[in-house]
């Protein structure tokens, strides 16, 4: 079999799951998660400190060889996510971002069109932009022309764990645009990864349903199974469905009795 | 002199570098990204950089996230 791998800004990817760090309940368990899951690519938040609750850092959990993709949640706006973009450049997170840009706190939706806005200017800037959107056609499009290196359509709200509440539409954007499309947000179920794999996903970003699972560690390496059956079966194209019995026996020389 | 950190007024006592700040008034520095009026200062520039009257800090880091 030929090598597959997911190339994003002149990085070579091998593992096709991404994950986040959010909502472990121990931070202790994100390197083994990434060990047990191959996952060569991890998200992280940017935020004001609290100095009544301070918290840990993060980047003191992940392996250095993992590539961080610094989000811009918190953003409401192009402004604001430009803002974080380029704080977590400066801070040494490097040239990746996932743009995060969500006004609605009840469904936590993207909002495409400064999105949009703000995929161009930091593409411009030199970044390696994967853009959080609604699965929409047009603004595929639109996030094409500005400069995504990818985008990264959810299958349901984030953290909901409800799976491709959106697969039609995740299809429209597989079969038409030339980017990889990465189902991000509402995945909960390795079943629910290797369907998206399977139709044609370059790959997908999990976090809930990781760090909530009971044994994140162990959860990590299902997901990361699960995204590589379902890529594996994408790339040896699924046999037709039909509606009736398709005999997998010949239907000949049949060892019959007389009486029928 | 007042000075604003991440939009609460706070009241420093004499006039600091940005090193000083983060030494004396913060409980660590460990992952700290410092940003002095919307620009980040570098570790190595925190040193020559004397906080003024007015100046707006913020102090972020990186946390957990999806």
């Amino acid at each position: 079999m030929e090598k597959d791998e997911l190339v994003l800004g002149g990085k070579v990817f091998t593992n096709r799951l991404f994950t986040g760090t959010g909502k472990f309940a121990r931070n202790e368990d994100i390197a083994p998660m990434l060990e047990a899951s191959g996952s060569q690519m991890v998200t992280v938040a940017l935020r004001r400190i609290d100095f009544k609750f301070p918290q840990e850092n993060i980047l003191n959990f992940i392996p250095k060889n993992v590539t961080l993709l610094p989000n811009t949640s918190g953003a409401r706006n192009c402004a604001e996510a430009v803002k974080i973009a380029r704080i977590a450049r400066e801070a040494g997170c490097g040239r990746f971002i996932k743009i995060e840009i969500i006004n609605d706190s009840k469904y936590l939706l993207p909002d495409n069109a400064e999105t949009v806005k703000a995929t161009e200017i930091l593409a411009k800037e030199g970044f390696v932009v994967l853009p959080y959107m609604m699965p929409d056609f047009v603004s595929a499009k639109r996030l094409e022309e500005a400069g995504a290196a990818a985008i990264m359509p959810l299958g349901s709200p984030i953290g909901s764990n409800r799976g491709l509440l959106t697969r039609p539409f995740i299809e429209i954007l597989i079969e038409n645009t030339d980017l990889p499309v990465v189902v991000d947000a509402g995945i909960g179920r390795p079943s629910q990864a290797a369907e998206a794999m399977e139709a044609g996903a370059a790959a997908c970003l999990v976090n809930t349903a990781i760090s909530a699972a009971d044994d994140p560690v162990r959860m990590g390496r299902a997901f990361s199974l699960a995204v590589e059956a379902g890529r594996t079966a994408f790339l040896a194209k699924l046999a037709e469905e039909s509606k009736y019995a398709v005999a997998s026996s010949p239907l000949t020389g049949f060892l019959r009795t007389k009486e029928v | 002199m007042t000075i604003s950190v991440n939009d609460e007024p706070f009241e420093l006592e004499r006039e600091m570098s940005v090193e000083e700040f983060v030494a004396e008034e913060l409980e660590s520095d460990d992952g700290l990204v410092v940003l002095v009026n919307d620009a980040v200062v570098p570790k190595e520039k925190r040193n020559a950089l004397i906080l003024k009257e007015g100046d707006c800090v913020e102090v972020v880091r990186f946390v957990s996230g999806g």
